[in-house]
């Protein structure tokens, strides 16, 4: 009798712990729904006019003007709060304000044509700029005394750096050893609390999963697509589809990915994939987006009207 | 009238900025395959061919076109 109630305990805690497993992992997700709960910008006034790069807290959103030449701090109504820059090559000043990213007391921006991270505090005033030889291609500020940064040149191709506040390399991450042309290794990465790397290639039908030792978990193709197609361009071949735009986790650790020109819906639909690398659902933005972005409440930021508009959803899960 | 005045501003000042990104890479139009005449100029810029990392510049722009232009 005693040995059956403990078999039934212990049945009990196994069914209870693999529920749990399924409710955490999200194995079990069939489809999300967007709620747009925001909208920031329109054709109706001047707040943006090109967004790129957006990042949030709980009181405010921040976003990159390319045609604005500025860096823009809005409270969570959409209200315009301040703004700053210019054009020019000088401190807090850009040429084309990109990729946004912060940490709990600053945030970094880069130009796609000025190598190095400018940084400023969240009031936007310009503290200083980490001088980096390279432009940049993706960042991810890990805090303030560590950054991961892909860049653009011959020999740094297929590596994640990890600058410090002064533009040292700390580390540095290959994630790619074959020897690709400039554009195909290039990617998008998002890094999780326990250092592991996600990354999504941008020529690439290929996103991976490594752990902070680089070693790789996981590989997975998505669309199933073969070799992007490839054009020669002057001396050079480069890949003219553009495959995956962007990948981020969410709080629960559940990554998304913005698929590129090969998906169904271009641009628009985001594929969802658990810790293991599994495909769980994929959803459409209503519209085209260059990015994504989830804040701390899990709430998901893209693309309007061409840039003119960023729209926050909430994003309602439903489980199977 | 004012938010209709701001409206086509705002239209015209966007069809100039994604113009200004196209004429700043070299290119001429919004058609498909803008991305790749836009690259192709860049790289036959004289002023790109001899500046240091040229190439990566044109690169970038590149992706950066494949990325928010091309939907």
């Amino acid at each position: 009798m005693e040995k059956r109630k403990g078999l039934l305990a212990v049945s009990l805690v196994m069914v209870s712990l693999f529920l749990q497993t399924q409710f955490l992992f999200g194995k079990e997700l069939s489809k999300i729904f967007l709620e747009e709960v925001l909208s920031v910008g329109s054709m109706d006034d001047d707040a943006l006019f090109q967004w790129v790069g957006v990042v949030t807290d709980l009181n405010y959103i921040y976003v990159t003007d390319a045609m604005d030449y500025s860096l823009k701090k809005f409270d969570t109504k959409g209200n315009l709060l301040k703004k700053t820059g210019r054009k020019g090559q000088g401190p807090g000043e850009f040429l084309a304000p990109r990729l946004l990213d912060s940490s709990d007391q600053l945030l970094y921006v880069t130009d796609q044509y000025i190598p190095g991270i400018h940084v400023f505090d969240r009031d936007l005033e310009f503290r200083h700029k980490i001088p980096l030889i390279m432009l940049v291609g993706d960042l991810k500020v890990i805090s303030d005394k560590q950054i991961a940064v892909v860049t653009f040149a011959y020999g740094q191709i297929g590596k994640i750096f990890f600058y410090d506040d002064k533009g040292k390399v700390i580390r540095e991450f290959d994630y790619s050893t074959k020897k690709s042309s400039l554009l195909m290794d290039s990617i998008s990465f998002d890094i999780d609390f326990h250092g592991n790397i996600y990354l999504a290639y941008n020529f690439q039908d290929k996103i991976e999963k490594f752990d902070a030792e680089g070693r790789k978990l996981w590989s997975q193709e998505l669309l199933r697509i073969g070799r992007v197609k490839r054009k020669k361009i002057a001396s050079m071949v480069v890949p003219t589809k553009i495959v995956y735009k962007d990948v981020v986790l969410d709080t629960s650790g559940k990554l998304f990915v913005l698929g590129g020109n090969l998906s169904k819906n271009p641009s628009r639909d985001v594929y969802v994939l658990s810790q293991k690398g599994e495909h769980l659902t994929t959803f459409t933005l209503p519209e085209t987006s260059h990015c994504i972005y989830i804040d701390g409440q899990d709430y998901l930021y893209s693309r309007a009207n061409d840039g003119v508009t960023l729209k926050k959803y909430r994003m309602k899960a439903v489980n199977k | 009238m004012i938010f209709q005045k701001n409206k086509v501003t705002k239209k015209i000042a966007f069809i100039l900025v994604i113009f200004t990104i196209f004429i700043s890479l070299g290119a001429v139009s919004l058609e498909a395959g803008g991305c790749e005449k836009a690259f192709f100029r860049c790289f036959d810029d004289p002023y790109w061919r001899a500046a240091p990392f040229g190439i990566i510049y044109c690169a970038t722009g590149y992706l950066f076109c494949k990325k928010y232009i091309e939907g």
